[in-house]
Formats: structure tokens, sequence, C-alpha cells
């Protein structure tokens, strides 16, 4: 229904441009392509900003730019509404996916009427200048109060408006967690800056599409002033990283704890167990 | 598939069996709901295996139910770096005494005739499952470092879901393999539960832990009080 009703704009855009071509040259504003449906930007920035762009150039996956002169209808919608099923099975995505570096674009969770939606805004975003970009200020203008406050972010010294856990949670970066570093479940992002770019990085934290990420930021989302600072701070901890510093070992730590708590319990309890009749024995034996 | 199967069904069944097996046993074989305690058998040894295993786990137990209940106030209490490394490290010595002691209770076990003589396939089932709780739960504090930090915001939504009656499963599939074993293993742990020694968790006499002392003194050999010996 979305498919047939963007493609009529089209078409009633399109007849619209003929007859003023045929009319008589006026002092009219020059004429603007069809609107497209706000819902539906606002759910390509949110959705695939991070990755793609139309008309600017590869990202981490291809330009978008008239992919419907390179590819069918159905193959386009089927890749937005299924990636991961696509990318196993269809040779064309798997091509894509070896041209991309192996990075799996993730399933977004769309409807069918989403999927044919965002398909009807790249098409006409490809014919039309239709700005797609998410709001964007560079990092370049950020001070070293945005860099603090990126750090403190990061390391959840400073609470996410959203109630999300901070990114050392699960991540590392050269110069934040002190003596005690940062989480190892997900990237060391020390680099990070220099890998996605400024605005890669911007739609990367503002919308994450990374596999375990994008769940749990889907409840809480940053807000534009905290992927702000964070880009700040990953900026700076990407200009002045060095060499590792030193960490506390928390393997040596809980090793010398549970010796440490072995030799008090056995001091203060060792008898517990041993029942009373084995005190008593050798003192009997002793006696006789 | 497999996933739903693990973390949509596998916890309702699990959950299923620990209530009606748990009332069953109770009704109809009270007084198999014990520990089996093997004290009588072997005492020496039992120290440095019972001791910290008990310890550790009765840890580790309210460590995971505290994250699970207070998320948001973890989750505050790790906004301090310091905070996080001794709430981190605190978790990783219950879970090595944990080890330690699970370690000593085997060793005890298979040392000795009397002890392996008692010693059922539930038993060994019971060993088995928690070896590899307590393995998986060490290598995820050690390899994928902040557990306590992520824990609040991927395994305590499942949970919570789990709870509601709506299992978000996608809160917990992309986790690393081992988590995911750790967590499966878990269900496992909540199915075999009644048909084992621990239900003796169900009937703890917590009100020893406040009690007067009471002492049990023989102040004979025990052959002395038998007729004719």
């Amino acid at each position: 229904m979305a498919n047939a009703s963007a493609w009529l704009s089209l078409a009633s855009t399109l007849v619209l441009s003929g007859t003023l071509i045929g009319a008589p040259i006026q002092e009219a504003p020059a004429p603007e392509g069809p609107q497209a449906d706000p819902a539906l930007v606002d759910l390509y920035v949110r959705k695939c900003a991070s990755c793609h762009t139309v008309g600017k150039g590869a990202r981490v996956g291809p330009d978008l730019k008239d992919v419907d002169q390179r590819r069918e209808r159905r193959w386009i919608v089927d890749l937005i509404r299924e990636p991961s099923k696509m990318l196993d099975r269809d040779p064309d995505a798997r091509k894509l996916l070896q041209e991309f570096n192996g990075v799996r674009m993730p399933d977004l969770g769309l409807t069918a009427e989403q999927a044919n939606g965002l398909a009807d805004l790249i098409v006409l975003a490809s014919r039309y200048p239709i700005d797609l970009s998410p709001a964007f200020v560079a990092v370049t203008e950020a001070t070293a109060e945005d860099v603090a406050r990126g750090r403190d972010l990061f390391t959840g010294r400073m609470r996410q408006k959203g109630g999300g856990p901070s990114c050392s949670a699960c991540h590392t970066v050269q110069n934040a967690g002190g003596f005690f570093g940062g989480g190892t479940l997900a990237k060391e992002l020390t680099h990070s800056f220099a890998v996605l770019g400024d605005e890669g990085l911007d739609a990367a934290l503002a919308n994450p599409s990374f596999p375990l990420m994008k769940d749990v930021f889907a409840d809480h989302p940053l807000e534009p002033d905290e992927v702000f600072a964070l880009r700040a701070f990953l900026n700076d901890a990407n200009r002045s990283a060095g060499t590792d510093p030193d960490r506390l070992d928390i393997l040596i730590v809980g090793l010398l704890g549970t010796v440490v708590v072995i030799l008090i319990l056995n001091a203060a309890w060792a008898r517990r167990l041993r029942g009373v009749r084995h005190a008593f024995l050798p003192k009997r034996g002793s006696q006789s | 598939m497999l996933n739903t199967l693990l973390f949509a069904v596998l916890p309702y069944v699990a959950v299923v069996l620990f209530l009606l097996v748990s009332i069953h046993r109770y009704r109809k074989e009270p007084f198999t709901f014990s520990s089996l305690s093997s004290q009588f058998l072997e005492s020496r040894q039992l120290f440095w295996g019972s001791v910290p295993f008990h310890i550790g786990l009765v840890l580790l137990f309210f460590g995971h139910l505290i994250g699970f209940l207070f998320p948001s106030q973890v989750t505050m209490w790790n906004g301090v770096p310091v905070r996080l490394f001794i709430l981190e490290a605190s978790g990783l010595i219950a879970g090595l005494l944990t080890l330690v002691g699970l370690v000593g209770l085997i060793v005890r076990r298979l040392g000795s005739a009397r002890l392996r003589i008692n010693t059922s396939s539930t038993d060994i089932g019971v060993y088995l499952v928690l070896m590899v709780q307590i393995v998986t739960g060490l290598w995820i504090a050690l390899g994928y470092r902040w557990g306590s930090a992520w824990y609040t915001h991927t395994a305590v939504p499942y949970l919570w879901s789990v709870a509601r009656f709506a299992p978000e499963i996608e809160r917990v599939v992309e986790l690393p393999l081992v988590a995911r074993i750790h967590i499966v293993g878990a269900w496992t742990f909540v199915g075999l539960f009644s048909f084992t020694r621990l239900v003796h968790l169900l009937v703890a006499p917590v009100p020893y832990l406040w009690r007067p002392v009471q002492l049990v003194i023989w102040n004979r050999e025990r052959r002395h009080r038998r007729p004719g010996n």
C-alpha cells in the first residue's frame, strides 16, 4: 500500500513537472521533489544511516543511490527485511558481504510495510534531493569539558539519561577506567574514532546496530548531547593513545583473596565439622 | 529453533519440574528431603570441601539475586570503577571458593570407599552441573569482564521477561557461547534440583543461626556403652 502510494506520488510529481515545462516562463520557485514521509525518513535515519548513504558514498555498507537500477525490487525488500537469511542464501548478497569486509547487516526487526516504505524512500532519495543524514555537529567544536563529560559517561561515573549501561561495562579504552580498565565483552574502542570516523561513530552511538548493543540500547537510547560528548572523548582517546597502562589483574586479586578467606576460615572454624569426639579421644588415651 | 527451545521453553519446563516434584517429594517421601549428609562417614576432609563450597555458593546466589532484583542500584554502584572492581573481585573470590570446595568434595568422595558406595547417579549429575556452572561463571568473570555490569542489561531483562511469560530471548542469544551455556546450565540446575539432595536448601535450618549453642558431649567411648563389649 505504501509502495503504491509512493509510486503514485512520484508519478503525479512527474506529470506536474511536465505541465510546468509546457507552461509560459514565470517568476515561480523551482519545482520541488515529492515530499518524503517524515516517519520513513526518521526510520531510515535510525535504522540505516549508520551504515548507508544515498549518494554520499559507501560507508560500512554500500551507497544505496539507484539501487533499484541494479537490483530487483523484491531482492531489495527481502534484504531490508531479513538480511541474515539473504546473507546466508543469496549469492549476490554474499558477494556484497565479501566486498564490505564481511560486516553482516543485522536483522532490524522491520515489518514488510516498513521494508517496502524504506525501499520507496531510497528510490525517491536517489532521484530527488531528500536529506537522509542525521543532524550532526563535528567534534572539532568539542571543548575539554565535553571530553571530560564523555569520559564520565564512558566509565559510568555519570549516568546516561536513558538509564543505559556505561560503555566500560563491555568496552575498554586505553585512557579510561583508571587502574582497573574497561570491559572485555565487546570490542576495544581506543581507536574506534579512526576506524568509524566522526559521522560513522555518531550514527553507531545514536542508533547502534551491533548485535548485543542494539537490543540493550533499544530501551535506553543515548541523547544527542551524550553522543556528542562520547565522540569527543573517543576522538581524544584516539589521539592520545600510547602504550597500555598498568592494570590491576583481577585474577591475582581473586586468587589472593581466596587464599586469605580459606586461611581465615581454617583459623576460625576448622574444628567445626571434625566432631567433638575427635578432640576427646586423644585426651582419654593420654589419661589411661 | 534451538534458541527458542533453550531460552524460552526450557525455563518453564525447569520451573514446573522444580515446583511439582518438590511438593510431591515433600508429601510422599518427607524423609528424603535432606542433604543426606555423609559427615558421619568422613568428617576430616569435609571441612575443606563443604565450608568453602557453601560459603561461595551462597554468596554467588545472593549476588545474582541482588542483580536480578535491583539492577538499577547495581548499575549505580558500578558507576565508580573502584566499586565495580570490588564487586567483581568479591564475585570472583566467591566463585574460586566454590570451585575449591567442589573439587575438595569430589576428591573426598572419590578417595573414600564408604562414600563411593553412598554416591548415586543423581549425585554425579549434581557435581557435573555444578562444575559446568562454576567453570563457565569463572570463565565469564575473567574472559568477558565486567559481568556484573552487563548482566543487569542482558540476562536480567531476559529473566524478567521469562517471569512475565513473554520471554525476550534476543536479550541473551547474542551473548558469548560460554554465557549461553551458563544460562542453560542454570535452568538445567533448576530442573534437576528437586530430584537431588539439593532439596535440603528448601528446608535449611535457618533458625540454627541464632538459636543457643547446644553441646553434645560423649565422655565415654561408644564400645563401653554397648552390653557385651
